[in-house]
């Protein structure tokens, strides 16, 4: 049994032995985003009230139930608060069953979940299988079980890295998030991923005909929402460290499957059957889990089952109304539905409160309506405020009158002024936005940022930092407060973080410009032109280079063909770059040229071993031309340069050219000229079929 | 003397954990379980005279009450064995049992003066006295079942029809009893949404019992050829009333639409001294995750419907015919003395 374990290597075989006894998580306490800003300035997500306990606790008391014995928590922004808070809960107490060891690290040391794996694996504390999971994810699944699955799969597939759990929702299921939208391609007998790709905004995809060539049944599957737990074997460590440029759990599963016939590692599957996980990745998905708790889909992690010292059981009465001790009522006051209110908050006459949460120590006046509201701590709203799908955070002072907009959120601290009214899907914070423009000086910064909201509230309205997220993916929170209303799709119009994963599917884009409409490989072809750049100067080996062009590869993910177009381009406006100034039209563009091209013979051939990659780089060679006329009057001489060095066939040249070229402008031009060329192969073809005659 | 009090930190934490965690099968394990969790504790713990045992017994008992406020088991054995103390206390204080309870007259409770009790000397054979009866009560618990199925068949003639719902071990014990010398039918319904019922006929079934799986709606049809029903229950309340698995009063109605006698069995352990309308109403019911009820899968249904899963059914007294308990058998009109022997009424309230 133990020898399908050892049998890989001798030592870390016996060490999964030992490691048996011991069930260890890591739990990431950072989301290394800012979606929840600007709440979350001066407090960690991980601590952040979700109805009524912090996120954090719903994350341990899952791991605790699960029989975790050992839980790293890796916490990044805020760490003093995370470890504080830890230290003075019940998780930290020696009698808890489950150990706690809380790991910190500077957010500049750190700011993806790569870096921290990475950061773990330096510190070498992870021996056997380990559970990976996120701080902000809600879940009542038993993991145990799982993990012995991981086990048993690792008896018939030694290469398994990492069992990745997730979860069937169906389109318009409120706890699928609009950021998260993924297709995995599965083989059904076994759960093996074959392929995974992000899909939200794509209206196409496209699959590697291989794994259909390779794998008798597969599954695509688009109903499943990634939970962010998953069971890891321990060589998922060195892997991150190995490959900087993973930074992403998406990274690391595409990493994995390009390098499969490399490496020979697997990821594998779980699909959930009847228990609940989610994670809390955005605003809305916010609103979602908490609904989701009160609803008791998170049963036993559900507002009247837990209890600490500090925080007294809720009790829950009819239509899933939780009240904390404490609590008052004012006359003809209504919690209608799925109402969670916290300890010693006060609730005035005839206010109106559904769906909503309202922390502890709030005062609530007369005649206030809150709907989909989230209101946290210490939080004051007079009388006659409305208030519809919002969030409001600790120690917010709504006077009489506000009215919120769907969607607002408030950052702790704020206060609004009598009949403030504020329009929908505002951020507010309680202090100026620091500008850290240098050309803004401060009187300029007077006169854009006055209180804004109205006179007499601490209120500025927060802009997101645009240089990091681009504007639009804030779209995705302020969908929230529409997303109640409606369910219908409003998806198409977010977009992407910080990697767009598009694939294959923009190739056919690629022919447009003659620089690619991808933002991934437009990156990659200044990595590439720079790279090449100084490889010609500092005269570097090819082989380097090639190491150098396939680090770039990965790290923006391009597809082979984009590879193999993209450093032909590169090559080509080499010269022009160098010098500065385009070409001449002259033979002096030649003359330039050759130089570079001699040099890189080693890294051409590299790329152009068989036929379609020679196909793709003369696509490439005559897309080049199309686009730069002055370029065009040496590509005959190209073509017989690198014919002449044996980088490009015969074959594939004349296939190229018996195929119509894609730009019918090039008819005219490029084929033209290399007409002559293509005489003198075709002739030298016959001849040579003659002699063999 | 820290680490004594570590230890028994660690005894509760673990005990809190399994609790959390559903480790225990059924309500006669938790029972045995909190009270071995007791022994242990009332045996490590530092304490001078009864009351200091009394008042640390409340407060981690309370602790427990909390944890799982439906596990109405907890709190009865915090009881017992704060009636355990009170007892040996007042026979070693004595010299003789205080032997009242069985005696007391209406009038005589009236003007009880509990007060007056002191119980804050010091005896040094308390301890052991105290462990000793715990151990007999531990036997006690053990052979419960056993004693409830030795009744089986005073209760169940041959060729009769029985009914139940769910999955009760106690009931399987009863039938299986019954079934070695007496030759009876069972229909057992299947109590949606957890189905609980099909164990117990397949249990039943390979027991060589012929057994008829219905399903929960099918209850009131079968009822007219039914001779009896016999269930098991999660407590039974001070009343006579039942804490019983979801569908239990769908089918004591159609049994007493039918006059059919409805047997209830119930170990004393699941006596409990609260009534229905007591102040934490809410603590009563338990609802679970509307997982079973309709799958989280559900796309746009599952924002758009409220689902509600409860576990608990009460069932008013009056409809109950009989309990057979571990002592014999006994009218839901006689709960409250049963009680009054069990548990010390200033216990009641925790």
């Amino acid at each position: 049994m133990s020898k399908a374990v050892k049998s890989g290597t001798a030592k870390p075989g016996s060490e999964v032995v030992k490691q048996e006894d011991v069930i260890v998580a890591i739990l990431i306490a950072d989301s290394f985003s800012i979606r929840f800003a600007p709440v979350t300035d001066l407090k960690p997500k991980a601590l952040l009230p979700l109805v009524n306990r912090p996120m954090i606790d719903y994350a341990l008391e899952s791991l605790l139930l699960s029989g975790v014995q050992k839980t790293f928590v890796y916490c990044v922004a805020h760490a003093d608060q995370i470890r504080l808070y830890l230290r003075e809960s019940k998780w930290m107490r020696s009698a808890s069953p489950m150990s706690i060891e809380v790991i910190s690290q500077s957010s500049d040391d750190c700011r993806s979940l790569g870096d921290s794996l990475r950061d773990i694996d330096g510190k070498s504390l992870i021996r056997g299988d380990f559970i990976l999971m996120s701080a902000d994810v809600i879940s009542n699944v038993q993991l145990i079980p799982i993990l012995e699955e991981h086990r048993e799969k690792r008896k018939t597939d030694k290469g398994i890295v990492m069992t990745h759990i997730f979860k069937k929702s169906f389109l318009g299921h409120r706890s699928r998030s609009a950021e998260e939208e993924l297709v995995l391609a599965i083989n059904p007998t076994n759960g093996r991923i074959l392929n995974y790709q992000q899909s939200k905004n794509l209206k196409k995809l496209s699959f590697p005909l291989e794994m259909f060539k390779e794998h008798g049944l597969v599954d695509l599957r688009y109903d499943l929402v990634d939970t962010h737990i998953s069971i890891c074997s321990p060589v998922v460590l060195p892997l991150f460290s190995d490959n900087f440029d993973y930074q992403t759990w998406g990274d690391f599963v595409r990493g994995i499957l390009i390098n499969e016939e490399i490496l020979n590692n697997t990821i594998y599957c779980h699909q959930l059957e009847g228990s609940y996980a989610a994670r809390v990745s955005n605003i809305s998905m916010y609103d979602a889990v908490s609904k989701d708790i009160i609803q008791r889909w998170t049963f036993p992690l559900v507002p009247d089952l837990n209890r600490s010292e500090e925080t007294p059981r809720h009790t829950l009465s009819r239509h899933n109304v939780y009240k904390q001790p404490g609590v008052t009522l004012g006359k003809e006051s209504v919690l209608e539905v799925d109402v969670v209110v916290g300890e010693n908050s006060e609730i005035g006459e005839q206010t109106y409160v559904t769906q909503s949460v309202i922390g502890k120590r709030c005062k609530i006046g007369n005649n206030v309506r809150i709907s989909n509201a989230y209101i946290w701590d210490d939080v004051i709203i007079e009388d006659e405020c409305c208030i519809e799908v919002a969030l409001i955070a600790d120690g917010v002072c709504l006077k009489k009158g506000v009215q919120l907009g769907h969607g607002c959120v408030l950052g702790p601290g704020v206060k609004l002024a009598p009949g403030t009214k504020i329009p929908a899907n505002t951020r507010l914070m309680a202090s100026p936005p620091k500008s850290e423009n240098e050309f803004e000086i401060s009187d300029e910064e007077e006169e854009n940022l006055p209180a804004p909201v109205s006179a007499d509230s601490i209120g500025y309205v927060y802009h997101r930092p645009i240089e990091e997220d681009s504007d639009v993916e804030s779209l995705v929170d302020e969908l929230w407060g529409l997303e109640i209303e409606d369910d219908t799709e409003s998806e198409e119009d977010d977009e992407d973080e910080a990697d767009n994963d598009e694939d294959e599917d923009h190739e056919e884009d690629l022919e447009v410009g003659d620089l690619p409409e991808d933002m991934n490989a437009r990156s990659f072809y200044n990595e590439v032109l720079e790279s090449l750049q100084r490889g010609y100067e500092e005269k570097i080996k090819g082989d380097n280079l090639v190491l150098e062009i396939n680090s770039s590869k990965y790290a923006y993910n391009v597809t082979m063909k984009e590879v193999n177009m993209l450093v032909i381009k590169a090559m080509l406006s080499l010269p022009s770059v160098m010098t500065k100034k385009g070409g001449s039209g002259t033979n002096d563009d030649w003359a330039a040229l050759r130089p570079i091209l001699q040099h890189f013979l080693p890294v051409l051939r590299n790329y152009l071993k068989n036929n379609q990659s020679m196909l793709d780089s003369l696509e490439a060679l005559e897309e080049y031309g199309v686009n730069n006329p002055k370029f065009a009057k040496i590509t005959c001489k190209v073509l017989h340069y690198l014919y002449g060095e044996d980088v490009l066939h015969e074959e594939a040249i004349l296939e190229w050219h018996a195929n119509p070229p894609n730009d019918p402008s090039a008819m005219t031009t490029i084929r033209k000229i290399v007409e002559p060329f293509i005489t003198w192969l075709e002739e030298a073809e016959e001849e040579s079929s003659d002699e063999s005659d | 003397m820290p680490s004594l009090e570590s230890e028994i930190e660690g005894i509760i934490e673990t005990f809190t954990n399994n609790l959390k965690q559903r480790k225990f099968k059924g309500s006669r394990d938790l029972a045995l379980n909190s009270v071995q969790l007791w022994k242990k504790i009332i045996g490590q713990m530092k304490w001078q005279n009864a009351r200091e045992l009394m008042d640390k017994i409340k407060e981690i008992g309370k602790d427990f009450q909390e944890t799982s406020p439906s596990e109405t088991v907890i709190g009865n054995m915090t009881r017992r064995m704060l009636k355990i103390v009170r007892d040996e206390y007042a026979m070693l204080q004595k010299g003789k049992q205080e032997d009242s309870d069985l005696q007391e007259s209406l009038q005589k409770i009236l003007t009880a003066d509990e007060v007056d009790v002191d119980y804050s000397k010091n005896i040094p054979l308390l301890k052991p006295a105290i462990m000793e009866h715990i151990g007999e009560f531990l036997i006690e618990l053990e052979s419960s079942e056993i004693d409830i199925s030795a009744q089986a068949l005073e209760h169940i003639h041959a060729n009769e029809i029985i009914m139940t719902i769910g999955y009760s071990k106690t009931v399987f014990a009863f039938l299986k009893t019954a079934a070695k010398d007496r030759a009876f039918q069972v229909i057992v319904a299947e109590c949606a949404p957890f189905y609980h019922g099909h164990k117990l006929a397949a249990d039943l079934a390979e027991a060589q019992i012929s057994t008829t799986l219905i399903p929960d709606s099918a209850i009131f049809a079968m009822m007219a050829r039914v001779n009896k029903v016999i269930i098991g229950t999660h407590s039974v309340m001070a009343n006579g009333g039942l804490k019983a698995v979801c569908g239990t009063h769908t089918l004591a109605l159609a049994a007493k639409h039918y006059s059919v006698p409805f047997v209830v069995c119930a170990p004393m352990f699941k006596l409990c001294p609260e009534y229905v309308c007591s102040l934490d109403q809410d603590g009563f019911n338990q609802f679970a995750s509307p997982e079973e009820v309709l799958s989280n899968d559900e796309g746009m249904l599952v924002s758009r419907v409220n689902v509600y899963n409860p576990i608990f059914d009460y069932v008013p007294p009056e409809l109950v015919t009989l309990f057979i308990s571990n002592t014999g058998g006994n009218a839901p009109s006689y709960i409250y003395r049963l009680l009054s022997e069990l548990y010390h009424s200033l216990d009641v309230q925790l």
